[in-house]
């Protein structure tokens, strides 16, 4: 009896400090290859790594899988290859499984949530500075900013995501677009009072207080708010950082007085640049009649920013704004988001749009002097002045972060310019459809019409 | 750790004096001393002797003695040790000898030695459900992956060869999918080391040919002794919280007592692909070109700026084709395999070295091969008196694995235009399709691994009941990845620049398991107590390195020649494991046996506050032919055991560190500064899973056992599973670590039949046959409507639900396929979440028979399955891409009543992912057939060889499937879904020579 009274008491005792140093038997360090979070927002070297990293994507993962497929999916470009998801885009029918679409989805949406984290991190901080905290939250912002001004332009209502809870955003519910407008001017009137005038580091490519104003003008256009629209374009081009405007052999390099804002590259060649420009044999993506029929005779912009090859009896006309398709270090080249051209098209037609003619023309001028071309000599009533400023996007922003498409859309031709050119085009392909690993786990998620 | 030790020697201890008293005091009368041996005089220690019919027994000791006192004056003694045929000898007149008692080996397969986790015991005594592969079994299949060979020999284990090609994987399910979307891969356990069946470099994933590189490829299948697969709860408990999916215990060769014996085994044969998919012929597939061009209102051109560009029905040959998968995959592939060992030894020492080379070339084009050598050693020592003894053994694996096409362009060649010119009219590389299998395939993968498995076991033995033992096992596996893409291998329109990846992995991992055993001798049980503990720890390291812009192709596989450096990814990965567990056995007189198990887990893949787990389980056996009341009333019954289990295990096969919030390397730099991105969404709560598994056996057996038939029904519940719970992207990742708030339950029944049918000096003849029926459902799922797989799972049906469009029929008169909207919706729109089927087979098995004559054996065995699954059909007809035989049933004329749409140009998205696209996979393979022929007496002895075996082996001979369906092969599956090629057929000859 006596005994299993022992025994009990060792065992009690034993299990006690067994189970006390089992617990640190298991223990293992955060992993060499990581920082834990708060780690990482603890410093300011770390943060930065981790501020840089947002504007990483976009040139590496999000516009390549996106502005060459638009730019296909409206009349700009065809594609030879026989990539079906590819062929999807050319044919404007792209299907719910389609990859490139579920990436760009995907891509634009890790963007937002590292700017979520982001911003919450950066709060909870302890030791940054306030200014750097000041700084990079309003980065943040912008790109939040720019990433769902693609995504509505793209998909209609999207579910819209401003912190990183799993359990709230797993089932989130579309949001009306408008909605998303309202956030997207919060977020660029944030960035716009809260980021200083100068660019961090080296190049135009960190946002500043003129990028946010210059997406701000082109929100306000699309919201048709044409007197904001107007001012915003107008600070930016009076600020004189990004005038005169290059010539349209430089409008594209690293250096460009004419960039707003820009993201960086690291060997000076664009991500899409592999794609874009053929170094031997057929281009996998060219223009079409459409396109090249847009430019009047003269056009230096037909000339210096679209290649022409000839291939046996067969002639392609492929990209050519970006000339570096691999390393080069002699004349860098960063992918251009924010450029002076479209802001001064921006304040004319904010300008036409309030009968101001002669100002819409004024800034018309400007790029068709640039482009080598005379004076608008048409009619100046409104109707003659926008058709001819939204001519003039066609011919300048082509094959830019598929411009032409939401063009088309905002002002409500896409279904007759499109209808008459591809027999493939339904009045449904106005809105590409909610990838279906979307719909698929998130029961709240509704498709898009026609598909 | 060390005070858990010590608390168990104590502990247990204690136990043993208080026995050891109780004994102490019994009177010596009549007392007979022996030693029991095998029948070369080895002792036996641990052989039960008793008097028959009365209530003395005793077990020998460590040197094979035994002292029985108490003795009748007359009667007779048994003498019984497992593995060895029970003894019956009188009592001898004379007490003063030794008596010596050679017992014989058994030949019955229900006494034969069965490997449980942390001991053994033998099938007849068993209480869990365990399947062994023996080595002879293994030997005679000519395989490089050893999990192939486990093919269809045991029930209610699913074996799939995910990929024919070296390397490859091999899926293994045991009792069914518990889990969604999470590792279903059972505990593999090498000599007493857990060894990962993940691929090595998995955290940095490179993608190849023959799908992620298996660890098991480092793994020579002739070093193996038996495979046992431990199934039912009562089997596995004692893994505890690592057991959910099933255990397989490898145990590796060892030597034995007596004369040195070398044994040297050549083999050579080739091997050629198992099928091939059914693609349609040039006349077929141009015919349904013109087909779609004419449907569309169309003219094809030959001007590739127009949209109705199709070069294959305006420039290329109409008259002169390729068969693209004869032409990829057509090659002979030759292999050569040598072993040889040499083993022996004494009484307190034994020993087993060997050696092996294995080469093979592949069915594909350009230049592939494997390789592979290694060694293996085993050495076991017991002193003098012993109390002590010591085994090392290991196996040091080295291979090299030479692939093309790590860009995986093989499904896009094998269904190029059959009219598709590999060059261009003045002899280059024609590119015109995007691909080409000329220079496809001067891409090169080529993994380098080098495996080194090794345990030391150290045992003490107190007393005669008790034994201290422990083990140390370290496993340390290294893969060194190089893939090189020249610029040859590129599409010179799009980013002909070369460049080359490097990676370097390694995963090591070390297991110290110190363990006490008790075993106590009454009267007419046995007791057998074992605890133990387990420490591991493992580290997995990685190094990926992405390099371009080589001066030169030729300098692709020097890192330092690369141009630039693209990106640097490393992993890092530390595991940690801590348990004790225990286990009960008490057996009463073989008749009534009941074990139970209990494991206390602790797991650092779990936040703080949910690292430790408890796990047990209760199995039984009732030997009711033992009986004696069944003895006279049914005595063609020769063994008959009910058993039954019921307990709970869990599973930790998740990623390390998820609970953890960081941020990594995103290996990308902007302003030339390094980036950090957030790794995961981490969770904190996530705890572990639960398994209850119920299992109720019936085991019979006829006529002296020459028929044994095991009937199983099994039902296990996995509640709380550990998944990588998918989640729409706008919540930044597709995953996240989860317990999935759902009951799947997996049921079915299992059938093991093996009969001696013929038995004679000469001539024998035995069958084995195998049949499993699974059924999986899932029983529950909390607010499934509200969650992420509200789509894709349904209350009551198959986790492994198959869904999609529903093809409601092809419009007669205008070719075009309608799908059935969403049930009860007013929408239009095509529904995709329609069940459409499972991919859990209905069935499956395997079918042997063994026949010898003399010094010939044959080998005959197949495997079957009855399964549905995906087929292969990417796009609906019409597109310049060839595609299986299945396309002509599409619709062509008005009046066509068939479900597969007209050709068109434009493609039926929907068509892919439709109810038509699923068919019957079933099938029934000639896994095996091997002939030998063994000759032990004659000439040979007289050259001093006492065994010399000649030999013929097929693997995979023959298929029986729906050879029109949609697949490159049924068992593989559908290549469109995961890159897969299909098993090998494989024949060699071989010569094995003992002396």
């Amino acid at each position: 009896m006596k005994s299993k009274f022992h025994m009990q008491l060792i065992l009690l005792l034993t299990s006690t400090i067994v189970l006390h140093s089992c617990k640190k038997m298991i223990e293992i360090p955060s992993p060499q290859n990581q920082l834990t979070t708060d780690e990482v927002f603890a410093d300011s070297t770390t943060a930065t790594s981790a501020m840089v990293n947002v504007y990483v994507q976009f040139n590496t993962s999000i516009n390549s899988n996106y502005n060459k497929f638009l730019s296909c999916y409206s009349d700009e470009l065809s594609y030879g290859g026989i990539t079906q998801d590819n062929i999807q885009y050319k044919n404007s029918a792209v299907a719910p499984a389609n990859t490139a679409n579920l990436n760009f989805w995907q891509k634009s949406y890790f963007a937002i949530y590292s700017c979520n984290d982001l911003i919450e991190q950066l709060q909870k901080s302890p030791n940054l500075p306030a200014l750097t905290i000041r700084q990079f939250t309003n980065e943040a912002k912008f790109l939040r900013a720019f990433s769902y001004f693609y995504l509505i332009n793209t998909y209609g209502s999207v579910p819209l995501t401003l912190q990183t809870s799993v359990s709230a955003n797993a089932s989130a519910v579309q949001t009306d677009s408008a909605i998303v407008y309202k956030q997207i001017i919060q977020d660029l009137k944030d960035a716009q009072n809260g980021l200083p005038v100068n660019y961090i580091g080296t190049g135009r490519v960190r946002s500043n207080k003129y990028a946010a104003t210059a997406l701000l003008s082109r929100v306000y256009l699309w919201q048709m708010d044409w007197v904001n629209a107007e001012a915003s374009a107008s600070a930016v081009i009076g600020s004189g950082l990004y005038s005169p405007l290059p010539k349209t052999t430089d409008a594209f390099l690293a250096n460009s007085l004419e960039t707003i804002f820009s993201f960086w590259t690291q060997y000076g060649y664009i991500a899409d640049g592999t794609n874009l420009i053929p170094s031997s044999g057929a281009p996998q993506y060219f223009y079409t009649t459409t396109q090249l029929n847009a430019f009047e005779p003269g056009d230096l912009r037909l000339s210096n920013w679209i290649s022409k090859k000839t291939i046996g009896i067969n002639t392609f006309y492929s990209p050519y704004k970006y000339h570096n398709r691999s390393t080069n270090t002699a004349s860098p080249e960063y992918l251009i988001a924010l450029r002076a051209g479209e802001q001064y098209l921006i304040r004319a037609e904010a300008r036409a749009q309030q009968d101001n003619y002669n100002g819409a023309i004024a800034d018309l001028n400007v790029l068709r002097k640039r482009a080598g071309l005379g004076d608008y000599s048409g009619s100046t009533d409104k109707k003659s002045v926008l058709t001819a400023i939204l001519h003039e996007r066609q011919v300048e922003l082509f094959t830019e972060w598929g411009n032409r498409f939401l063009d088309l859309k905002r002002n409500g031709a896409l279904n007759i310019v499109m209808g008459g050119i591809k027999p493939t085009w339904k009045s449904t392909a106005i809105l590409l459809p909610v990838p279906q690993y979307e719909i698929s786990t998130n029961p709240n998620l509704k498709q898009n019409p026609g598909y | 750790m060390k005070k858990t030790i010590l608390f168990i020697v104590l502990a247990t201890l204690c136990l043993n004096f208080k026995a050891l008293a109780q004994l102490n005091t019994t009177p010596n009368v009549r007392q007979v001393q022996g030693k029991v041996t095998d029948e070369q005089g080895n002792p036996l220690p641990g052989a039960t002797i008793k008097i028959k019919n009365g209530t003395v027994a005793t077990s020998t000791d460590k040197e094979g003695k035994f002292v029985l006192s108490n003795l009748p004056l007359k009667g007779a003694l048994t003498v019984s040790f497992v593995g060895f045929q029970t003894l019956e000898t009188s009592i001898p007149i004379n007490y003063s000898n030794e008596m010596i008692i050679r017992l014989k080996a058994d030949a019955n397969s229900l006494n034969e030695v069965q490997v449980i986790g942390y001991g053994t015991t033998t099938k007849r005594l068993n209480t869990g459900s365990i399947s062994t592969i023996s080595s002879a079994d293994i030997e005679k299949q000519p395989v490089t992956n050893v999990l192939s060979a486990i093919s269809g020999r045991a029930s209610g284990v699913f074996v799939q060869q995910a990929n024919g090609l070296p390397g490859g994987g091999v899926n293994i399910q045991i009792r069914g999918k518990g889990s969604i979307l999470a590792g279903t891969n059972p505990l593999y356990v090498i000599d007493g080391v857990p060894f990962s069946s993940t691929p090595v470099t998995y955290d940095l994933s490179t993608s190849s040919l023959n799908g992620a590189v298996s660890p098991f490829n480092s793994i020579n299948p002739d070093d193996i002794e038996s495979i046992s697969i431990l199934k039912d709860v009562d089997a596995t408990a004692i893994y505890g919280s690592r057991g959910s999916n099933g255990v397989v215990l490898i145990t590796t060769k060892q030597g034995k007592a007596g004369k040195t014996k070398v044994d040297l085994n050549l083999s050579r044969g080739f091997n050629t692909i198992a099928s091939y998919p059914s693609v349609l012929n040039l006349q077929q597939y141009l015919q349904l070109r013109r087909e779609a061009f004419k449907n569309d209102g169309l003219t094809p051109s030959s001007d590739p700026t127009s949209s109705s560009y199709a070069p294959d029905l305006t420039i290329w040959s109409q008259t002169e084709s390729t068969n693209f998968p004869k032409y990829l995959l057509g090659s002979t592939g030759h292999v050569t395999n040598f072993q040889g060992s040499v083993s022996g030894g004494d009484k307190n020492t034994t020993f087993s070295i060997g050696g092996n080379y294995h080469s093979e070339t592949t069915v594909l084009i350009g230049d592939s091969y494997y390789q592979r050598g290694g060694l293996r050693y085993s050495l076991q020592h017991h002193s003098l008196n012993n109390k002590f003894s010591i085994s090392l053994s290991g196996t040091y694996t080295l291979d090299n694995n030479r692939l093309i096409d790590p860009a995986l362009s093989f499904q896009g060649d094998l269904f190029l235009p059959p009219n598709f010119p590999l060059r261009t009219p003045v002899g280059d590389i024609n590119w015109a399709s995007g691909i080409n299998p000329l220079g496809d395939s001067k891409a090169q993968s080529i993994v380098k691994t080098n495996n080194f498995v090794t345990n030391l076991v150290l045992k003490y033995n107190i007393s005669s009941d008790l034994t201290f033992s422990s083990s140390v096992g370290y496993n340390k596996i290294n893969i060194d990845q190089t893939q090189t893409f020249p610029k040859s291998s590129q599409n010179p329109a799009y980013s002909p620049i070369n460049s080359a990846i490097f990676n370097n992995s390694s995963n090591q991992s070390i297991i110290v398991e110190p363990q006490l055993n008790y075993k106590k001798q009454f009267k007419n049980s046995t007791l057998n107590l074992l605890t133990g503990g387990t420490f591991q720890s493992s580290l997995n390291q990685g190094l990926l390195i992405n390099v371009s812009n080589f001066s030169n192709d030729a300098l692709l596989n020097n890192i330092s020649s690369a141009g630039s450096i693209d990106g640097i990814n490393n992993s890092y990965l530390q595991y940690k494991y801590v348990s004790v567990f225990g286990r009960a056995n008490y057996n009463i007189n073989d008749k009534y046996i009941v074990n139970a198990s209990i494991r206390r887990d602790g797991s650092s893949r779990f936040g703080p506050g949910n690292q430790f787990g408890t796990f047990g389980a209760v199995g039984a056996a009732w030997l009711f032919s033992k009986e004696n009341w069944f003895k006279n009333m049914l005595p063609f019954i020769s063994y008959g055991k009910l058993r039954g289990s019921y307990g709970i295990v869990g599973n930790d096969q998740i990623p390390d560190y998820q609970y953890l919030s960081t941020y990594s390397n995103s290996g990308q730099y902007y302003q030339d500064i390094a980036g950090l991105q957030p790794s995961r969404i981490s969770n904190a709560d996530f705890h572990w899973e639960v398994n209850k598994k119920l299992e109720a056996a019936i085991e019979l057996g006829f006529f002296t056992d020459r028929i044994l038939l095991t009937v199983n029904r099994y039902q296990s519940r996995s509640s709380n599973q550990l998944v990588s719970y998918a989640i729409p992207t706008i919540t930044g990742f597709k995953s996240y670590q989860a317990n999935l708030p759902a009951v799947v339950q997996n049921t079915g029944w299992e059938f093991e039949l093996n009969t001696k049918n013929i038995q004679e000096k000469d001539f024998s003849w035995t069958t084995t046959f195998n049949i499993t029926v699974p059924k999986n459902k899932l029983v529950s799922f909390q607010n499934l409507a509200g969650s992420s797989y509200a789509n894709t799972l349904v209350i009551g049906e198959d986790i492994t639900r198959v869904y999609g469009y529903r093809l409601t029929s092809v419009d007669p008169s205008t070719g075009n396929a309608t799908y059935a909207p969403q049930p009860g919706s007013t929408s239009t729109s095509p529904y995709f979440y329609n069940t459409i089927g499972k991919t859990t087979p209905d069935f499956y098995g395997g079918f042997g028979n063994t026949f010898t004559y003399k010094h010939w054996q044959l080998d005959i065995f197949g495997q079957f399955v009855k399964q549905m699954a995906r087929g292969d059909i990417l796009y609906s007809p019409g597109i310049a891409t060839n595609s299986y035989q299945y396309l002509l049933n599409r619709w062509q004329k008005p009046g066509d009543i068939t479900n597969v749409p007209k050709a068109s140009t434009n493609i039926d998205y929907n068509f892919a992912g439709s109810s038509v696209n699923y068919f019957d996979a079933s099938y029934f393979r000639l896994k095996n057939v091997a002939l030998s022929y063994t000759l032990t007496k004659g000439w040979a002895s007289s050259l001093g060889i006492d065994q010399l075996k000649i030999y013929g082996q097929g693997q995979n001979l023959y298929t029986l499937w729906h050879k029109n369906n949609p697949f490159l092969d049924p068992e593989s599956g559908a290549f469109g879904y995961s890159a897969n090629l299909p098993p090998m057929r494989s024949i060699v000859l071989g010569v094995q020579i003992t002396f």
